[in-house]
């Protein structure tokens, strides 16, 4: 479970780059559909999940990190 | 030694690679799910029948009251009433067929191919005539098993005197759009984003915006084929749009566009480009040359490298690059004659 938690940002990355690639290749042609196929739509709401999950986990991997630290800090002020 | 940040540099390295490595394989995965299988075609119903063109019967001998016949005098000829009615007949060959490296010519065909060089780009037209609008034809893969393929190849598995590539329309089944090939409704739906370019089985053609493009009258009139790809290259005056602003092909390109002059009459043209010989041109130019060509309506097909003219089954142009296998093909099939030589 945690490696599959650690691929969720790389999987992220990689939508997001193919989502740049479309982008940039519906500027030269659009009839090429990269942006309005339905494939590319399930694409784009893919990396809409896999980004709120990636920011999830790094919202939760934050919170963590400030709880131990003010831990740290109180068992130093101690 | 500390060799820590050694190591981060590695796994991230790694890890870089990787997602690259990750990110081009999805690519090609979505490429072969996007523009290398095909989806299977499935037509919903046909625009009712074609009627075949009328022919003027021979004109009956007036009996007279006494009942013998009236004076005789000679039989007028009967007058052509197809698409074109009596008009270029010096177009047409009543006896035999003529088929030339630049030219066809029977009863109800006539085509007549030339190569221009305007533009800085070889520009191929054919003329073409029309007694019958039979003889005006989509190509469509799904004749042909599932597989797209190239226009000269597709081509060459009809009886095609002349053959245009299309609008490749299956790349493009995402979107509502209203497809009919040979009055066979592949789709009908209202557009969404494309110009649409009518032929109907009176012979007229006419290109629609998206606006003003009504699903229920275009197939009341009786079309016979729909195409979607555009953008419409005349506007309802035949005059020359100045400007494709906001459009992403309009610079110069290979292309591929069919004109239409009046019923019965019609034109293919393609134009090379993306060569040391041939720039291609822009879709003002495109619009700009169809409007000296007399048209009255125009309409841009595919182009780029899917842009490809064929004759008596070998190709006009040069082909670029590999060429592109396509869905759909318009071609010109002499339905009386039986088409080109095999």
């Amino acid at each position: 479970m945690k490696k599959l938690m650690r691929l969720i940002p790389h999987v992220a990355i990689i939508l997001a780059l193919m989502t740049l690639t479309f982008f940039v290749i519906d500027r030269f042609n659009e009839f090429m559909d990269f942006m309005t196929a339905e494939m590319s739509k399930w694409l784009f709401a893919s990396l809409a999940v896999f980004a709120i999950a990636a920011s999830v986990r790094l919202i939760a991997a934050d919170l963590e990190k400030a709880e131990r630290e003010a831990e740290e800090k109180q068992q130093k002020g101690n | 030694m500390n060799d820590k940040p050694f190591r981060r540099g590695r796994r991230i390295a790694g890890m870089v690679t990787f997602d690259l490595l990750a990110f081009g394989a999805a690519l090609l995965v979505f490429a072969y799910f996007h523009h290398v299988r095909q989806r299977p075609l499935n037509p919903t119903a046909a625009v009712t029948d074609i009627p075949a063109p009328a022919v003027t019967p021979a004109p009956t001998p007036l009996q007279t009251e006494t009942g013998g016949l009236a004076a005789e005098t000679p039989a007028p000829t009967p007058v052509p009433t197809g698409l074109l009615g009596g008009k270029y007949a010096e177009k047409f060959s009543a006896d035999e067929v003529v088929f030339t490296d630049a030219a066809y010519r029977s009863k109800n065909v006539a085509l007549e191919l030339r190569t221009e060089f305007l533009y800085e780009s070889r520009i191929h037209i054919v003329d073409i005539y029309l007694q019958d609008i039979t003889c005006f034809q989509t190509a469509v893969y799904d004749q042909f098993g599932t597989e797209t393929l190239r226009t000269r190849e597709m081509a060459r598995l009809t009886p095609a005197i002349a053959a245009l590539s299309g609008d490749y329309f299956s790349a493009h089944l995402n979107h509502s759009m209203c497809i009919i090939r040979n009055g066979q409704v592949y789709m009908d739906k209202q557009p969404d984003k494309y110009d649409t370019c009518v032929l109907y089985k009176d012979g007229v053609m006419e290109t629609l915006a998206e606006e003003d493009f009504d699903r229920d009258a275009v197939l009341a009139k009786g079309a016979y084929q729909v195409w979607c790809f555009g953008p419409a290259l005349l506007d309802g005056e035949g005059k020359a749009i100045p400007s494709f602003k906001g459009s992403t092909i309009r610079t110069n390109n290979p292309r591929s566009a069919i004109g239409y002059f009046e019923p019965g009459h019609y034109c293919f043209v393609m134009v090379e480009g993306r060569s040391d010989t041939s720039a291609g041109i822009t879709l003002e130019d495109f619009s700009a040359f169809f409007e000296s060509l007399g048209c009255r309506a125009a309409y841009n097909l595919d182009g780029g490298k899917t842009a490809e003219l064929v004759w008596n089954g070998e190709l006009v142009n040069e082909r670029l690059t590999g060429g592109r296998s396509v869905s759909d093909i318009l071609i010109i099939v002499d339905t009386e004659e039986g088409g080109r030589a095999q």
